[in-house]
């Protein structure tokens, strides 16, 4: 296969991105795109002409033969849809994170997804070269050295937003939303398997109107805090960032930059400073990596190495899934 | 030679370390913001290039009285950010019907008319001028002029460019220009967005808005690919991130961008203090 046939499951603003990235790799050609607005799909026929397949029914993806499907509706509808794009025989699923919105669901997904599909979760924070570069360093760290780990995912997408979604309501709530990039980044720069989750609350203050959601946890043993809010006012765009604080330095690292702090000295690196440019830039240079990453993948035939699995989305929402276990559980008095 | 002032200091943006730009807090002061603009003109810029948002319509009423007839005024439309913001909260369907209230609500005639039939039938093309006409007019009420040129942004171009939606792009180009303005495009992908574009008349017509620095910073697919843009195609490319967001220093940046000074039709830098102004006196000394 030279080229995949792509389908777009939700054409809002993650799918227009992502349709457009896979036709700019040059490793995919979108044919297809589904939505339920009929409004859309209308508009949407008389701009592509035929050109590319504009459907409210996944079967028909069927009779196209896609070979890639890139579902990114809300949170709560991957389940669904992606069971039955599971019956398509595509060889590459791509589901904009989280996985799905309960570890239940997820793992019956890593259980029906075949040994021949390639599935993937959109954590393109990973293809940030901060943060790969933070990943290089952890490795080279005993984690008996590593003393904390401080991170926070803030946007302030929602900041004086009248009528804002509940921080743990609809959209999968701030957590899977937004949290969930800084929960991916700790799990897999820590290689973890396994997570132990101390407290979570809602905390609120000036800066976070809206409240900003603090999770405590052991990963890999190591005292972990994550903070997440989409109200702080100054995050233009979503924004991860991470301390690491080890006996001998405390590294911090987020989208664009890169701090060491030891020994009364402070050496900083920019992103733009660590990266190529890419084939094409739209939104950010890790959204074309990952789309590139996992393409190649799937029409080399090979394991998407550099993508989140879907082992590691299960993890994901087993973290949050505990994480408001506990926070339930505690504020239900038990 | 355009050298324009930039508005992402204006905006709180700052491409290498967004946490740096935090930490400053942007500049929430428009008259300092307008204070920037015109000491810049008295350093040597000669224009002011703007994404149209409340805040540059603002600067734009403030420089109103003081620049002259020949301050080049280059309008970036949409200012994306905000669209995008407002899309997260309210979706793209959402977003549409919000726009279309807004057109209709500013009474301008030709804006309503096809912000209607885009609301309707949800026709990107007569969003597009619906967009044009409803920013055009922004910009005329706040200046009293119309710009110089009217460009479409990065967020639009190079998203549709992929999908080969490139016959829209020139709809609302050829718009534009029938409106008497030149027409723009601001892009991050210039070569393949030039490549898309260059069979179609209008291209004869049109600007380009671009990153341009030494060390190709946001220029994709090659700072090589950009540079044998500017020398086959002289006097369509304004530079913008010349400094690449400070990654370099101003006389490094300006005796880079200096060895096109023949092919570039201008530049774009931003300021953020009164202290760095001087970087439009050092352009205007390597640039003419």
């Amino acid at each position: 296969m030279d080229k995949a046939k792509v389908a777009i499951i939700g054409f809002g603003k993650m799918g227009v991105l992502h349709g457009a990235l896979v036709n700019a790799t040059g490793l995919g050609e979108v044919v297809a795109i589904v939505d339920k607005d009929r409004r859309l799909l209308k508009a949407l026929n008389e701009l592509f002409r035929n050109k590319v397949r504009v459907t409210d029914n996944i079967e028909e993806l069927r009779d196209i033969g896609v070979d890639v499907v890139f579902i990114t509706t809300p949170i709560p509808s991957h389940y669904s849809i992606a069971m039955e794009v599971l019956k398509l025989n595509a060889k590459g699923l791509f589901i904009e994170k989280t996985l799905t919105d309960s570890t239940d669901k997820s793992n019956k997904l890593l259980n029906t997804i075949g040994n021949g599909v390639i599935g993937v979760v959109g954590f393109q924070k990973r293809f940030i070269p901060t943060f790969r570069k933070l990943k290089d360093l952890i490795q080279n760290v005993s984690l008996n050295e590593i003393r904390s780990i401080r991170a926070y995912a803030y946007s302030e997408d929602f900041l004086g937003v009248r009528g804002a979604p509940g921080l743990l309501g609809p959209r999968g709530g701030v957590l899977r939303d937004l949290g969930s990039h800084a929960v991916d980044l700790l799990l897999w720069l820590l290689n973890a398997k396994d997570a132990s989750i101390i407290n979570m609350g809602i905390v609120r203050t000036e800066d976070a109107p809206c409240g900003e959601v603090q999770i405590n946890a052991l990963i890999n043993g190591v005292d972990a805090t994550i903070s997440t809010s989409w109200c702080k006012e100054g995050f233009r765009v979503p924004e991860v960032g991470i301390s690491v604080i080890t006996d001998r330095e405390e590294v911090f690292v987020n989208d664009y930059e890169i701090v060491i702090r030891r020994d009364n000295t402070v050496e900083k690196t920019y992103e733009a400073q660590l990266e190529e440019p890419v084939r094409y830039l739209l939104g950010a240079p890790e959204y074309y990596r990952e789309d590139e990453a996992f393409l190649r993948s799937v029409v080399a035939g090979n394991t998407a190495l550099d993508c989140a699995s879907f082992r590691d989305g299960v993890l994901v929402d087993w973290f949050i899934d505990e994480a408001l276990r506990v926070y339930n559980a505690h504020t239900s008095g038990r | 030679m355009h050298i324009l002032v930039g508005d992402n200091p204006f905006h709180g943006i700052k491409h290498l370390a967004q946490s740096e730009a935090r930490f400053r807090g942007g500049i929430r002061d428009v008259s300092y913001a307008v204070k920037l603009v015109l000491m810049s003109r008295d350093a040597g810029a000669n224009g002011f290039m703007l994404s149209v948002s409340d805040t540059t319509l603002a600067i734009l009423r403030g420089i109103r009285d003081g620049v002259t007839n020949d301050f080049t005024i280059a309008a970036i439309i949409p200012y994306a950010y905000e669209y995008v913001r407002k899309s997260t909260v309210v979706g793209v369907i959402g977003l549409v019907k919000e726009f279309v209230n807004n057109v209709t609500r500013t009474l301008n005639i030709r804006a309503m008319y096809h912000a209607l039939r885009a609301g309707m039938n949800l026709d990107l093309v007569d969003g597009l001028k619906a967009l044009v006409d409803y920013e055009l007019n922004r910009v005329k009420d706040s200046y009293g002029s119309k710009p110089w040129t009217l460009m479409l942004h990065e967020l639009i171009v190079d998203t549709l460019i992929p999908y080969g939606l490139v016959d829209v792009i020139a709809e609302v180009l050829e718009y534009i220009r029938g409106r008497g303005i030149v027409p723009g495009v601001e892009t991050r992908n210039l070569p393949t967005v030039y490549d898309a574009l260059r069979n179609y008349s209008i291209i004869d017509y049109v600007v380009f808005a671009a990153p341009f620095n030494a060390v190709g910073f946001q220029m994709s697919p090659s700072r090589e690919l950009y540079e044998e843009f500017v020398r086959r195609n002289p006097g369509k490319l304004i530079g913008f991130s010349v400094l690449a967001s400070g990654l370099l220093s101003p006389r490094d940046a300006l005796e880079y961008v200096a060895r096109f000074r023949d092919y570039l039709l201008g530049i774009s830098i931003g300021v953020s203090r009164e202290g760095q102004v001087s970087v439009f006196k050092l352009a205007r000394e390597l640039l003419g």
